[in-house]
């Protein structure tokens, strides 16, 4: 293949991949209730449809405290787990970050599966709870693996020098540590908020009629209608999530996110 | 006839030229070291001659043939790369048949010859070993051997010595020198290292910010610097300002304080009498006294230092006339102390002196 | 101070244990227990619900369809995902940035808004469709979306990305002396991918594939929504769940899925170390 032919089909399949993105964005703004090209004319019509579709308004409502609450709990977590990986000298340390990241590789159809069964098997009803337990599960390993890697290059004598400045373990972590992973944090948290706000293969399975978040809204909206409200939720969804790809590419770059081979 | 030329080759990177109109002609058979700072573009102007970073002016030759439109896997030199560079995945006999392969020399035509450029690099016994299985000097073997294999038209080394330590260096360089003097090759070797360019080469390119300031053979640039920067990368850190006396045919007259002698002249020099000149002395040639010396050079200084290191004493003077300038004067151990009190006098032969143009380089005392 | 770090950990550990490991356990309990799901477990072993499941070759067919589109999917994303991971590899610093950015987007976009947008496309009054049709290159709309091609292609698109970044891992690791070797020793650039490229990013594909391939087997959403009735395994499991309400035989289906995206796993793991070069790797796996 030579250098001309590949810098074609890379930039083909560039294109393949931001098609449906882009179709949507189209769709969301042209005039047309079935798409066509050229569009008949440009219009924000369908973003005030959408906000008239109660079951979009209260499913962002009800995204929203999902993602934040799963976020504030899977918080806690993933930097405790962080601090004690980054602290961790043994021989454990791997296979221990390989548990913890196995939510992440678990699929998220068997996450829904086994602990739906597992609150039915309880008796318990939890209600919200539900839902809110399964995204913290699924999410708290990214604020880990962030956070982590953050800890693993911070210079272990800035750690040495606090501690021969008298600090303790908790004003190490406190004053020391964690400050200098923000980075990793702070990207740690947005990416674990999309990742609970975009959620559909769990929530399908915990969620029930008072949680239907704004994606299953969506879903269950698609089997009915088609018309360019659709398009109006997700295009506002996907200019969102370009910003905060953006910034994550900034605070943390996305490779390492997914972490196909962190170091 | 050259077997390869450089001709006003240019290279530059945003606004600065790494590579500034360079041209050097090198004969069949000869081993030229590119010898300079990082950054001096030495590097670079390998790379441009194996074809992989394409210089923005200026003609490559290769073997009487302008190689400079030819991609770098068309020119056929080989490469021994400062990372080595040796296919992880592939064992030592592997590595050193990938350019045969690449070429389509088939079965037994392409194991005799691997065989052979094994046996050639002493590594017979190892062609089954991946290169994480050999030693670092094993891993330059197989590398030197890859590079050779398919008879380039020139070798070109980019310090590949330089991760080595120093015994095994020695002992790699002894080797590269006669493997290439055996073949023939024309060979480049880049390297920051001047001793090991004095020596590897038969001819030395000291270059400094992508220019060329003295191309010679080693005895040469080590002992006849022509710029204060050659004189001070040698290794060689004594200046002096100096006047010129005289002109006369060959000769040089130069008056140095009390002193004036006369040395061989430079090409380069031209000039009228009066003009301020800069010399420079290598720290073995110059002795030490008490007394000042009946005749010939001589300057005034106080001793600062004395560093024992083995088989040297090391000196560090500062002159009387100009205690900015400080010399260093190395002699042997064995002869024991040079002087009784640190107030001495030092002399060399006339014919060490190097007399330099001395506004050629006023910055380029520090190294 | 080891004291203190297991403390650290104590919180991620429940976490796993109560909401995974011990979810996971019930799951795999249901399928052999005979009581009736929901409701609590009878702790008696029998097989009788997988006898009742694939007393119907039903289920059998779609797992070996799924299984099917699930190598074809890991096939065509180790392909595109190739050409990416080395676009990715060549590029400069600022070009890398955009090109992350695009690998990453469907990834980051909700598999209902994603889906739609193929949807608008390929729909039968997409824009393809309606396009062709008033150019008059058609008389009746193409029949693109609810078919395996649309399966395929929404489930490469989704998942390519997993290709790219285990891939790219690979190359990253891959000194760029070693290609210039190549090349000045006169290799072009198909041998270049075939005899450097390929087997040294062999770890990045192995990964990749056994990424996109379990991912591709629990898929169900994109199968849903694109292929309509030709649906895969997973949705038969949600249907089990959430419609016929037959829990016992979705924990089957699941267990079984589960299996099979294992037994696929070790295989693509062995495949990539019969191609390895053979003898023990030095370096830790990736």
């Amino acid at each position: 293949m030579s250098r001309g032919l590949f810098a074609w089909v890379s930039t083909l399949l560039q294109v393949w991949l931001l098609l449906p993105l882009a179709a949507i964005v189209y769709a969301s703004v042209a005039t047309d209730a079935v798409p066509v090209f050229p569009p008949t004319g440009i219009t924000l019509h369908w973003y005030a449809a959408a906000y008239d579709v109660g079951s979009f308004r209260r499913g962002l409502e009800i995204s929203l405290i999902v993602a934040c609450l799963s976020t504030v709990l899977a918080m806690p977590v993933g930097l405790t787990a962080a601090l004690a990986l980054a602290r961790w000298q043994s021989p454990w340390r791997a296979p221990i970050e390989t548990a913890l990241m196995a939510p992440i590789f678990v699929p998220g159809l068997v996450i829904g599966i086994a602990l739906m069964m597992a609150v039915a098997a309880s008796g318990l009803d939890i209600g919200f709870g539900r839902l809110i337990l399964g995204h913290t599960l699924m999410i708290f390993p990214y604020i880990a693996r962030t956070t982590y890697a953050s800890l693993a290059v911070q210079d272990a004598s800035l750690e040495e020098a606090a501690r021969t400045m008298g600090a303790g373990e908790f004003r190490i972590v406190w004053s020391v540590q964690l400050p200098l992973a923000r980075p990793g944090i702070v990207a740690g948290t947005i990416f674990a908020f999309i990742m609970s706000f975009d959620d559909v293969p769990v929530a399908l399975f915990l969620a029930d009629a008072r949680t239907t978040t704004l994606p299953l809204a969506v879903l269950s909206y698609l089997e009915y209608n088609f018309d360019p409200a659709v398009a109006a939720v997700s295009a506002a969804q996907v200019i969102f999530t370009f910003f905060a790809a953006v910034l994550l590419e900034r605070l943390f770059g996305l490779k390492r996110l997914w972490g196909a081979g962190n170091g | 006839m050259a077997e390869l030329v450089l001709d006003c080759i240019t290279k530059r990177y945003g606004g600065t030229a790494v590579v500034d109109a360079l041209s050097l002609s090198l004969p069949s058979g000869k081993l030229l070291t590119l010898l300079g700072p990082s950054g001096c573009g030495k590097s670079t102007t390998l790379r441009i001659i194996a074809g992989l970073t394409p210089a923005d002016s200026g003609r490559v030759h290769l073997g009487g043939r302008d190689v400079t439109a030819l991609k770098a896997r068309a020119r056929n030199v080989g490469m021994v790369f400062q990372s080595l560079a040796l296919f992880p995945h592939m064992s030592a006999a592997d590595n050193i048949a990938f350019p045969l392969r690449v070429e389509g020399v088939s079965g037994r035509d392409r194991d005799r010859r691997v065989g052979k450029a094994l046996d050639l690099v002493r590594m017979g016994g190892f062609a089954r070993r991946y290169p994480d299985q050999l030693s670092g000097g094993q891993r330059q073997r197989v590398a030197l051997a890859r590079a050779i294999i398919s008879n380039p038209g020139v070798l070109l080394l980019d310090e590949p010595f330089s991760a080595l330590d120093r015994r095994l260096r020695d002992e790699m360089q002894e080797e590269l020198r006669s493997l290439v003097g055996r073949l023939g090759i024309t060979t480049v070797f880049v390297t920051h290292d001047q001793e090991e360019a004095i020596r590897l080469s038969d001819l030395v390119a000291v270059m400094r910010a992508g220019r060329i300031e003295q191309l010679a053979g080693p005895r040469v640039v080590y002992n006849a610097p022509r710029t204060p920067f050659v004189a001070d990368f040698m290794g060689s850190v004594n200046f002096v300002e100096a006047e010129i006396a005289n002109l006369a045919g060959d000769q040089v007259t130069v008056r140095l304080g009390q002193s004036a002698f006369a040395v061989p002249r430079p090409t380069d020099l031209d000039g009228a009498p009066d003009l301020g000149v800069l010399i420079n002395v290598r720290p073995e040639r110059v002795t030490l006294a008490d007394t000042p010396p009946a005749a010939g050079p001589a300057l005034a200084g106080t001793v600062t230092n004395r560093v024992f290191d083995g088989a040297f004493v090391t000196y560090t003077v500062r002159l009387s006339e100009r205690p900015e300038r400080s010399w260093i004067i190395r002699r042997l151990s064995s002869e024991g102390p040079a002087t009784a009190s640190d107030a001495v006098w030092l002399t060399w032969p006339a014919d060490a002196t190097q007399v330099m143009v001395s506004h050629a380089n006023r910055s380029s005392n520090s190294r | 101070m080891p004291v203190r770090v297991s403390f650290l950990l104590l919180p991620a550990f429940a976490v796993l244990l109560l909401l995974l490991a011990l979810p996971l356990l019930i799951l795999l309990a249901s399928s052999v227990d005979s009581s009736r799901q929901p409701g609590p477990l009878a702790f008696d072993f029998t097989l009788r619900h997988y006898g009742e499941v694939f007393y119907d070759s039903y289920y059998l067919e779609m797992l070996a369809r799924t299984v099917k589109l699930s190598a074809i999917v890991t096939a065509l994303c180790l392909v595109v995902g190739y050409v990416l991971a080395v676009a990715l590899w060549i590029a400069g610093p600022r070009q890398r940035v955009y090109l992350m950015l695009i690998v990453v987007a469907p990834l980051l976009v909700s598999v209902v808004a994603r889906t739609y947008g193929w949807m608008l496309i390929l729909g039968e009054r997409g824009l393809i469709n309606t396009s062709l049709l008033s150019l008059g290159l058609i008389e009746t709309p193409l029949r693109m979306l609810f078919t395996d091609g649309a399966i395929v292609l929404g489930l490469v698109h989704l998942l390519t990305a997993f290709a790219v970044l285990s891939i790219h891992a690979s190359l990253e690791k891959i000194d760029w002396e070693i290609v210039e070797a190549a090349v000045v020793a006169g290799a072009g650039p198909l041998r270049i991918f075939a005899a450097i490229l390929l087997p040294l990013s062999l770890p990045g594909l192995a990964v990749g594939a056994t990424l996109v391939f379990s991912l591709a087997m629990s898929a169900y959403i994109t199968p849903a929504l694109m292929g309509g009735n030709l649906s895969a395994m997973a949705t038969l499991i949600y249907q089990k769940f959430m419609v016929s309400f037959d829990w016992n035989g979705g924990a089957v289906l699941a267990v079984v899925l589960l299996l099979a995206a294992l037994i696929g796993v070790l295989f693509i793991v062995m495949v990539a170390m019969a191609f390895g070069r053979p003898r023990t790797p030095r370096e830790g796996a990736a």
